[in-house]
C-alpha cells in the first residue's frame, strides 16, 4: 500500500475524491502486472482445478440429466467461469489490511486525506480488473478446448455481467476488509480468515455449483452475499437469473457490507484513540 | 578428485564467478548479461593467519567467500580450503569451517541462546564433553552469561553477534569466515568483539578471513591485508607496507614556543595555522626527522607528535586508481 | 540415521517454539479440519444425487479420499514445508544449510516443520479408521499389506511432487502456485476414480504425475471396487511403489538445484 500511495501523498489534497480512487486504482492494477511468473502460475493452477472439477461434475450429470437447470455445457462453462473469477473475489482469503494492523501501519492508512475503505475498494477494483483478464479468461479458453463451453452471444448479457462482477468485486472487497478488521480486537485473525475462506468457498458456489446442493441448503446458501459474488453473476451469464434479481441481491448486500465495515472501522478507531492500538 | 596435500589453510587458484542476470530491455523484452562478479583470483592463506579481505560494495568480497564455503560452484578455477573442494565436500567442509554473515543469523529467533548453540551441538555431531568445555570458553570470552537464556529476537545486536560469533566457533573450527562482524556494532562492542576474536586467534591458532567495511577491525587485527575491486585482486601484502606503498602524506604537528608566520620548509607544505601549532605535511619518500630538523633551524619546538595517513584514505585512493 | 536425529532435535526446537503461542496453534488445527471438511461436504452432495461414480460406491470412494488425504497429511506434515524454498532462495537465506554438515533438504525440512500442519491429517484418519471398518473390506493379510503400502507409497509420491515442484524454485522464481496444481491439484484428482477423468487426464495420473498408481489402482483391489479401465490385477500390489522411483527424480532435481543456487546479495 505505501508503494500505490507513497508517489501521491502530496498533491492528494488538491486532486478531487474520484481522480484520486482511478489513480489508486490504475496503480494497484500496473503493479499486480508486475508479477508476471506468479500469473501465469496462478492461471495454470485454477485450469487444472476446472478440469479435476468439470469431470467430476460431468460424471454426474451423465447419470442425472440437467440438475436444476445445469446440463452438460451449462454446468461445465460454470465451472470455467468461477475458476476464472475465484482471485477476483479473493477465495483464499486475503490478509493485506490485517497484516497492516498486526504491524502498525494502518494507524498512518486511517489519518489519510483519503478514505480508508474506498481506498480499498478502488484498490481491489484495480487490481481485480489486471486479474480479470490474465487470470479470468486463461481457464475459460483452456476449459473450451477440452469441453463443450456455452456462453451468450448478446452484448448486453455481457455488458451485465460486467457489472455484476464489478458488484462482486465490491462485495468481497468488503467481505475481506470486515475480516481483516477484526485483528484490532485479537491477535490470532488466521482462525477467522480460514473460517471465512470456508464459507465463501461453499456458499459462493465453488466448491460446487450450488445447483448440485441439496434443497435446504442450497437455499440457504443463495441468500449468502457469498451466493451474490459469484453463484448469482455466473447464473446471469448462464441465462438462468436475471439481471434485475441479481443486481438486487448485491445491491442490498452491498449495503449492509459497507454498513459493517464503517461501523467496524468505527469502532477499530474510537479503539485506537483511547487505547492507543 | 584427490585434494593435494598442502599445508595452507585456503588455496585459490584463478577462481571466477560468472552470473547471467535477466535484465530489462524494454517494457518485453529481457536479455541476458553477464557479470563477472569474481574474475580470476588466486590467493593462498597460509594456516593461522589473519587475513583482511576488502573491497567497495559489489567487489566480489562476498561471492568469493561463497565459492570457498561451499555456497557457490565458481564457474572456473580451483579452490581448496582446509585441503578440500568446497562444493564437492561441503559437509566434511562445513565441520572444519565456521562462517558468520553479519548480515544474517545462524541462530534460531524464537529459542534462547542456549537452545541455538544446543542444537547446533547435535548439527555438527560435537561430543557434549567438548561442547560444555567450548561453550564454557567461549561464553566468558564474549561475556554471554547475562543472556545466553533470552531468546535471540529480544537481544540487542552487539548481544546477537556475539552470539552469531559463539555459533560459529563452537564446533572448533579450524578456519573461521566472518562477513561484516561488527557492522552496526556500536564502538564498545566493535572493541569487545575484536579483543575476543585476537584472543581466539592467539589462543587456537585459527585461521580467520576477515570481510569488513570498518578499516579500523583490519588496522587491528589483520597483518595482512586483501583488496578486491571489481572482482580483481589489487593489492595483497602486509597491512602496514600499505602506507608505505601506496604513500598517503603525513603530517608533522609541531606546537612552537610563539605562534609565527607558516613555517616555509623544502619538501613540506604547510597546511594549517592554529596560534603556535602548524600542520606541516610531506611526501612518503621524505623522512619525518629532516623536516624537523628543517623546523628546528627556524624556531623553537615545544612538542610535536607525527600522524600517519588515515587507512581509509589510502584504501579510498586504491580503489580510485583501480578504477580510472 | 545421523541425519534423522539432527531433523529430530531441530523439529523438537520447532515445536517447543510454536508451543508459545498455544492459540494460534488451536484456530490452526480447527480451521485445517473445517477446510478440509469441505471435500468431504462436496463428496456427500454428489452421492445424494448418483449411487455411484466411475462405478464405484461412496464408501468406496470414501476410501480413496481417506487413504490419499491420509497420505497427503503425512506428506504436508513433514514434507510441505519445501514450499518455503523459493522464499530462502529469493532472501539468499538458503546459505545457511549450506552451511551446515548435514542434507539441505532435510535441514529445510526440519527448520520449517510446523506442528499445526498436523491438522490436515487429523480430519482424513478419522474418516480413515470410520471407513476402513465399515466399508466390506476382507482383511486378509494381502489386503492389510496393500493398504500400508498404499499410504506409504502415496506418502512418497505426494513427497516427491512437493520436492520436485520446489526445487524448480531454484531455476525459476514465483512457481508456488505452479507447484499447487501438482500438490493440491493432484490430491484432489486422487479423491475420486480416475476412470471419470477424460483420457489425457487418466494417461497423466497414470504416467507423468502417478497419482492414480498409488491410490486407485491399488483401491480396485482393496475395496473390490469396479474397474471400468480393465486393469490387471496384478498392477494393484506393483502400482503402490511407483512412489520410489519418482522419489529418486525429486532428490536429483534437488540436487541440481542447490548446484544451481546463486546467493543473492553482493
Amino acid at each position: 500500500m505505501t508503494q500505490i500511495v507513497g508517489g501521491m501523498r502530496g498533491p492528494a489534497g488538491n486532486l478531487d475524491a474520484v481522480r484520486v480512487y482511478a489513480e489508486v486504482a490504475r496503480r494497484s492494477f500496473l503493479r499486480h502486472s508486475t508479477y508476471r511468473g506468479a500469473t501465469v502460475a496462478g492461471a495454470f493452477a485454477n485450469t487444472v482445478f476446472g478440469f479435476i472439477k468439470a469431470y467430476i461434475v460431468l460424471a454426474v450429470i451423465a447419470q442425472t440429466g440437467a440438475i436444476n437447470g445445469l446440463d452438460r455445457t451449462k454446468a461445465v462453462t460454470f465451472i470455467f467461469v468461477a475458476q476464472g473469477m475465484l482471485m477476483l473475489i479473493s477465495a483464499f482469503g486475503s490478509t493485506e489490511v490485517g497484516d497492516r494492523v498486526k504491524d502498525g501501519s494502518i494507524a498512518t492508512d486511517l489519518y489519510r486525506p483519503v478514505d480508508f475503505s474506498g481506498y480499498w475498494l478502488a484498490a481491489d477494483i484495480g487490481r481485480a480488473g489486471f486479474l480479470a483478464i490474465f487470470r479470468g479468461l486463461p481457464p475459460l479458453l483452456a476449459g473450451a478446448l477440452v469441453f463443450p463451453i456455452g456462453l451468450p452471444t448478446a452484448t448486453v448479457r455481457w455488458l451485465e455481467f460486467v457489472v455484476c462482477v464489478t458488484m462482486s468485486v465490491a462485495l468481497a472487497s468488503r467481505w475481506w476488509l470486515i475480516v481483516n478488521l477484526v485483528a484490532f480486537w485479537t491477535v490470532e485473525v488466521r482462525g477467522i480468515r480460514s473460517l471465512g475462506i470456508i464459507v465463501l468457498n461453499f456458499a459462493a458456489g465453488i466448491l460446487l455449483p450450488l445447483q448440485f446442493l441439496p434443497k435446504g441448503l442450497r437455499a440457504a446458501a443463495m441468500v449468502t452475499p457469498f451466493a451474490a459474488m459469484l453463484q448469482r453473476p455466473v447464473d446471469l451469464l448462464l441465462g438462468l437469473t436475471s439481471f434485475p434479481v441479481v443486481i438486487a441481491w448485491q445491491g442490498a448486500w452491498l449495503v449492509v457490507m459497507e454498513s459493517a465495515v464503517r461501523f467496524e472501522l468505527g469502532a477499530a478507531v474510537r479503539k485506537v484513540v483511547i487505547q492507543g492500538g | 578428485m584427490i585434494a593435494p596435500l598442502s599445508s595452507a589453510a585456503i588455496e585459490m587458484h584463478d577462481l571466477s564467478k560468472v552470473f547471467d542476470r535477466r535484465v530489462k530491455a524494454g517494457r518485453f523484452r529481457r536479455v541476458n548479461e553477464r557479470h563477472e562478479a569474481v574474475q580470476a583470483i588466486s590467493l593462498t592463506v597460509p594456516r593461522a593467519e589473519i587475513v583482511g579481505y576488502i573491497g567497495p560494495n559489489g567487489a566480489g568480497k562476498s561471492t568469493t567467500i561463497k565459492m570457498l564455503t561451499g555456497i557457490l560452484q565458481p564457474s572456473s578455477g580451483t579452490a581448496l580450503v582446509a585441503g578440500l573442494v568446497p562444493l564437492e565436500e561441503r559437509v566434511k567442509l562445513a565441520r572444519r569451517i565456521g562462517v558468520v554473515f553479519g548480515q544474517r543469523s545462524n541462530l534460531w529467533w524464537d529459542l534462547p541462546l542456549a537452545d541455538s548453540f544446543d542444537l547446533l551441538r547435535h548439527v555438527y555431531r560435537v561430543p557434549s564433553v567438548d561442547h560444555a568445555r567450548t561453550l564454557a570458553w567461549l561464553t566468558e570470552l564474549f561475556d554471554l552469561g547475562g543472556f545466553l537464556a533470552s531468546p535471540v529476537r529480544a537481544l540487542s545486536l552487539g548481544q546477537r553477534m556475539r552470539g552469531e560469533l559463539t555459533s560459529a566457533l563452537l564446533h572448533n573450527p579450524e578456519i573461521v569466515f566472518l562477513d561484516e562482524p561488527t557492522v552496526g556494532l556500536d564502538v564498545v562492542s566493535k572493541h569487545a568483539v575484536r579483543e575476543a576474536l585476537r584472543t581466539i586467534h592467539r589462543e587456537q591458532g585459527v585461521t580467520v578471513v576477515l570481510t569488513t567495511h570498518d578499516l579500523a577491525d583490519v588496522e587491528e587485527l589483520c597483518p595482512r591485508l586483501v583488496i578486491i575491486d571489481h572482482g580483481r585482486l589489487i593489492h595483497d601484502g602486509p597491512t602496514a607496507d600499505l602506507k608505505v606503498r601506496f604513500g598517503g602524506e603525513r603530517t608533522l604537528v609541531v606546537d612552537l614556543v610563539e605562534a609565527r608566520e607558516p613555517l616555509i620548509v623544502a619538501g613540506a607544505t604547510c597546511t594549517k595555522v592554529d596560534g603556535p601549532r602548524q600542520w606541516l605535511q610531506f611526501a612518503p619518500v621524505i623522512s619525518a626527522a629532516s623536516v624537523l630538523a628543517a623546523v628546528a633551524g627556524q624556531a623553537d619546538v615545544r612538542d610535536l607528535t607525527v600522524q600517519e595517513p588515515a587507512i581509509e584514505d589510502i584504501v579510498r585512493r586504491i580503489y580510485q586508481g583501480a578504477r580510472t | 540415521m545421523g541425519e534423522l536425529r539432527i531433523a529430530g532435535h531441530l523439529i523438537w526446537a520447532k515445536i517447543r517454539s510454536e508451543a508459545q503461542y498455544p492459540a494460534s496453534l488451536i484456530a490452526h488445527l480447527i480451521a485445517q479440519v473445517l477446510v478440509l471438511g469441505l471435500d468431504l461436504l462436496a463428496i456427500w452432495a454428489l452421492f445424494l444425487r448418483v449411487h455411484a461414480l466411475g462405478g464405484w460406491t461412496r464408501g468406496q470412494v470414501l476410501g480413496l479420499y481417506a487413504i490419499s488425504g491420509t497420505a497427503f497429511g503425512i506428506g504436508d506434515l513433514f514434507v510441505s514445508a519445501v514450499e518455503r524454498t523459493a522464499e530462502h532462495v529469493r532472501l539468499g537465506t538458503f546459505d545457511r544449510f549450506l552451511l551446515r554438515p548435514a542434507g539441505t533438504l532435510i535441514q529445510l525440512l526440519a527448520n520449517e516443520f510446523e506442528l499445526r500442519r498436523l491438522g490436515r491429517l487429523i480430519q482424513p484418519v478419522v474418516v480413515l479408521v470410520l471407513v476402513l471398518t465399515s466399508v466390506a473390506v476382507d482383511w486378509t493379510p494381502a489386503h492389510i499389506a496393500l493398504c500400508a503400502a498404499m499410504i506409504v507409497g502415496a506418502t512418497t509420491m505426494y513427497s516427491a511432487i512437493w520436492v520436485s515442484t520446489a526445487a524448480l524454485a531454484f531455476w525459476i522464481p514465483s512457481t508456488q502456485e505452479f507447484a499447487n496444481a501438482f500438490t493440491y491439484g493432484g490430491q484432489y484428482a486422487s479423491q475420486y476414480p480416475i476412470s471419470i477423468m477424460g483420457e489425457w487426464m487418466r494417461r497423466i495420473l497414470l504416467t507423468a504425475i502417478p497419482l492414480g498408481l498409488v491410490a486407485y489402482v491399488p483401491g480396485i483391489e482393496l475395496f473390490g471396487a469396479a474397474n471400468p479401465m480393465g486393469i490387471a490385477r496384478w498392477m494393484s500390489f506393483v502400482a503402490p511403489f511407483a512412489g520410489v522411483p519418482v522419489a529418486l527424480a525429486a532428490g536429483l532435481l534437488w540436487r541440481a538445484g542447490t548446484r544451481h543456487y546463486r546467493s543473492t546479495g553482493s
